[in-house]
């Protein structure tokens, strides 16, 4: 049983839970957690698995989640940008936003949303005409 | 004036400029140990894509699995943590070309190690290419003088062959390979030096011997030493071919050396383990054969329309008590287009280089040597043998006949004339009119012992009396009737004086 995937797993809990409710879920949720146990998966693994299945479950959804890192709060404006441009992006329902001040930024922005960073800051920008002028 | 020029230039150069917007993807480390890391994220990652870790370190995806990529990391990978960022790159590894590497000495990623100073260069070749294919190839039929008398005349390389040197250690594997680097002072070739898992003393003085025969003038060392760390090890032959085939792009002849491909295995091999790769003979990894064949597929001749370069390769391996029907030998003879092999015995026994001539070939053979070559030693290999072969017989007892005496006497002649010690490779010239001297019986009433004292005579007194012999070799490859009669007459002068 040690070549159950992480990702299978994850599939599996999302297949079984999707579209249930009340006592049936419940159900669900316990034979869940019995298999977890008996496959000696409520360790280091766990965690990889719920992530896994909170992507999924935000794919089926149409929900993308996403961390924009800036130096200052950014404004009502802009964040309405990001929000509209991620949308197009990734043709999703509705976008959750996370917003994050670094202190290592010196302008612009850099969103994250899953395993994919736009960089929009001015350090990235810099650093390109570093390159350029080296060139 | 100056500043302005300088403030107008840069203004110009920013007016070009473009900033692009950067996608990057990335993922996780999840964990790291013995030069791996295992990353989750990355899902769109290619095979042998190069990543950069946080810390600026720089690694290679080799293992793409259903929720992880297993890495090796190609620098210090003691600052990197679990959670750390990992960075995808988009670009297969590249290090960087160019002609200024000639003299240096070179990490596996092409960073100079040998602290002269940086090399400044925006050329790079990716490391993994796939090898010239069949239209682009010609023939093998030009010499490599490795100035080795036993090997130009028995088994003669040829330009864009791969000829492996295997032996035990301490057999004088190495020490071929640096004299037949240094006998390609003014023959049009540069020589790459990859050494792998060696001592850094070792390299040491070896680069400091290639300086004093003048040899870095034209050589690159690649290396990846025994205290780095094996992905190093895993990719410097990779490093060393990708910059040869940099020249041969170039139209010119390049020879490599990889010194050796046992350590290579040995890297290649801890690596898959620790990737948790299903091991298989001597836990070797299944594409242990593919490791070798798609380096050495690289070394190659190309024709004249392709830019007519050559990449010649000298692979070393390194047995254990002469075992050579062990894995990776089997390998890599298989793929080879010939062997030297060098045996501890004849070594201890004071022949050196220690070449079993019974067991070296070269499958490329004679249309590698010069006419005057193949003519002189033509027969040579066949004395030889057949010196061997009664010499086991003739232990047995004394009484021989006068034929059998004969063939004995040559074969203890050949084999003394074979001899030659290290760092002095001989000129091709030289070596066709010693081992003329040899084949046609000049020097079979000469004491053994006074053998090596003949040749240097010989070849002393030909070049003040008959120097047009050795100009026609050299210039022509081959000597006419004339300088023939020439040659022979001053060779019997010669031998009158010598016995006297």
């Amino acid at each position: 049983m040690s070549n159950l995937k992480n990702n299978d797993i994850a599939y599996a809990i999302h297949h079984a839970t999707v579209d249930k409710t009340g006592k049936e879920l419940d159900v669900v949720l316990a034979n869940t957690a019995k298999f977890l146990t008996r496959h000696r998966l409520l360790g280091k693994r766990l965690n990889v698995i719920f992530q896994t299945l909170h992507q999924i479950q935000n794919k089926a959804d149409g929900i993308v989640e996403a961390k924009v890192k800036s130096k200052n709060k950014l404004s009502h404006t802009s964040m309405e940008e990001i929000k509209d441009f991620l949308k197009k992006h990734y043709k999703a329902e509705s976008i959750h936003i996370e917003e994050e001040l670094d202190d290592s930024l010196i302008g612009g922005v850099k969103i994250q949303a899953g395993e994919t960073i736009i960089d929009l800051t001015l350090q990235n920008q810099l650093g390109q005409l570093q390159k350029h002028l080296l060139k | 004036m100056k500043k302005n020029t300088i403030i107008d230039n840069l203004k110009k150069q920013i007016e070009n400029f473009n900033t692009e917007i950067k996608v990057e993807k990335v993922g996780k480390v999840v964990e790291v140990f013995d030069g791996i890391a295992k990353v989750s994220g990355l899902s769109d990652i290619k095979a042998s894509e190069m990543v950069n870790f946080a810390g600026g370190e720089v690694g290679v995806a080799l293992n793409l699995e259903e929720d992880s990529v297993g890495i090796i990391i190609l620098s210090d990978f003691s600052k990197i943590k679990e959670g750390d960022e990992v960075r995808a790159t988009g670009k297969i590894l590249e290090v960087p070309v160019s002609d200024s590497q000639i003299g240096r000495v070179l990490n596996a990623l092409g960073e100079p190690i040998d602290g002269k100073g940086a090399i400044k260069t925006d050329k790079s070749n990716p490391i993994e290419k796939v090898a010239p294919g069949v239209i682009t190839r010609k023939s093998v039929d030009q010499p490599v003088q490795t100035g080795i008398k036993a090997i130009d005349a028995i088994i003669p390389i040829g330009r864009g062959q791969r000829e492996l040197i295997i032996g035990d250690r301490q057999t004088g594997k190495t020490a071929i390979a640096i004299d037949a680097i240094l006998n390609q002072k003014g023959q049009n070739m540069i020589c790459v030096y990859v050494s792998i898992g060696q001592k850094d003393s070792k390299l040491r003085k070896l680069q400091a011997r290639l300086e004093e025969g003048g040899a870095m003038d034209y050589t690159i060392i690649v290396s990846a030493g025994a205290s780095e760390p094996s992905p190093l090890a895993y990719i410097a032959p990779y490093t060393g071919v990708s910059i040869a085939e940099y020249f041969m792009d170039q139209g010119k002849d390049v020879l490599i050396i990889y010194d050796d491909l046992s350590k290579h295995a040995v890297a290649y091999r801890e690596i898959s383990l620790l990737l948790r790769r299903p091991p298989g003979r001597e836990a070797y990894p299944g594409d242990v054969f593919y490791l070798h064949s798609r380096l050495l597929e690289r070394a190659c001749r190309r024709n004249a329309e392709y830019g007519g370069g050559s990449i010649t390769a000298l692979p070393i391996i390194e047995t254990q008590a002469g075992d050579i029907s062990a894995y990776i030998p089997t390998n890599v003879i298989s793929i080879t287009d010939g062997q030297i092999f060098l045996e501890t015995d004849l070594f201890y026994k004071g022949i050196r280089p220690a070449v079993n001539v019974g067991f070296s070939v070269s499958r490329v053979g004679s249309s590698a040597q010069i006419k005057a070559m193949k003519k002189v030693a033509g027969t040579l290999k066949l004395d030889l043998a057949q010196f061997r072969e009664l010499e086991a017989f003739a232990q047995f007892g004394s009484d021989l006949d006068d034929a059998t005496k004969r063939q004995l006497e040559r074969g203890k002649r050949a084999v003394e004339v074979l001899k030659q010690p290290q760092y002095s490779p001989i000129i091709v010239e030289h070596q066709v009119a010693v081992l003329y001297a040899l084949v046609k019986g000049y020097m079979d009433d000469i004491a053994i012992d006074k053998i090596k004292e003949f040749e240097t005579g010989l070849v002393e007194y030909t070049e003040r009396a008959v120097p047009a012999f050795f100009k026609e070799v050299k210039e022509k490859g081959m000597y006419s009737e004339e300088s023939e009669e020439a040659f022979k007459k001053s060779l019997a002068d010669f031998k009158l004086s010598f016995v006297k």
